[in-house]
């Protein structure tokens, strides 16, 4: 007499699902923790990024500042008192290049390879006045693979 | 014999369903641990967000001040105080150096999550006497 093969679920099987809910769980729960982390990562990049441009702008209008109250002592019509600011703009702590019409450039190191490339002129009145031409936030190295984004790494 | 297999079956169970539970345990932190990350980092952006903003208007503005009470900081013993609903808040320490030639309007802006201190920036604005 042959007898039935007889097939039932038993507390094996239970027991392998829960194995494999609890891993599922877990795998999700890893993934879950390091986005969070990932992105509190980019988080503070973009943060510590911000407030380095943010103190370099500050430090741009800083030196417009002085530029100006400089400018304003001097009597920018005389060669000799030209001469005496173009030495004084170069000894301040963004050096300030001034040429002979009274065109100047600086630069701030804005964090993270950046610059900001200033440009302006005094023009000449009652007073000198500073006027601003160009105010711009420029990467200072070029593009390469070697330097790609990692943002796996903190 | 039956009675023997029965209890072997109720210890197993046993077994399996404490391992379940303190599984959970730990899975169910580590959730949290994400979510408690997730949050400071976009308490962190939302405040960021805010403070450049604030920066930009006040960059953009003819008066510190009034731009401060527009952007809704409440001025509180000399320092002006933007409260969020996302639970940070914005203090904006406004000061003005005169000089001959223009007026430098210096606002230090600092991030705060309760006590403690987030990030500041500063955001500068200087304005020639007769002419910009």
């Amino acid at each position: 007499m042959k007898h039935k093969a007889e097939y039932r679920v038993g507390v094996g099987a239970s027991s392998i699902l829960m194995i494999l809910v609890v891993l599922a769980l877990t795998a999700l729960s890893l993934l879950s923790l390091k986005a969070a982390q990932n992105n509190a990562v980019l988080t503070d990049r973009n943060l510590t990024m911000t407030v380095a441009y943010y103190q370099a702008a500050a430090d741009v209008q800083r030196t417009i500042a002085a530029i100006d109250e400089q400018s304003h002592q001097l009597d920018l019509l005389r060669i000799e008192d030209r001469a005496a600011l173009r030495a004084a703009l170069a000894n301040y702590a963004h050096p300030v290049s001034l040429d002979d019409d009274l065109v100047f450039a600086f630069t701030v190191d804005a964090g993270a390879d950046r610059v900001i490339i200033v440009e302006g002129n005094l023009v000449l009145g009652d007073t000198a006045r500073v006027t601003i031409s160009r105010h711009e936030l420029r990467v200072t190295d070029s593009f390469s693979d070697q330097r790609t984004l990692n943002v796996f790494l903190p | 014999m039956r009675n023997h297999k029965g209890n072997m079956l109720l210890v197993e169970l046993t077994i399996v369903l404490l391992f379940f539970a303190v599984s959970q345990a730990i899975i169910l932190q580590v959730f949290v641990k994400a979510q408690e990350i997730n949050r400071d980092a976009t308490l962190r952006n939302n405040a960021l967000l805010k403070i450049e903003d604030t920066a930009e208007m006040l960059a953009a503005s003819q008066d510190a001040a009034t731009t401060l009470l527009s952007l809704g900081f409440v001025l509180d013993e000399e320092v002006y105080t933007f409260h969020s609903l996302d639970g940070f808040q914005i203090n904006a320490a406004l000061t003005r150096l005169t000089q001959p030639a223009g007026v430098l309007t210096s606002v230090e802006l600092a991030a705060y999550q309760g006590e403690k201190m987030l990030f500041s920036l500063p955001a500068l604005q200087y304005r020639g006497g007769n002419s910009t």
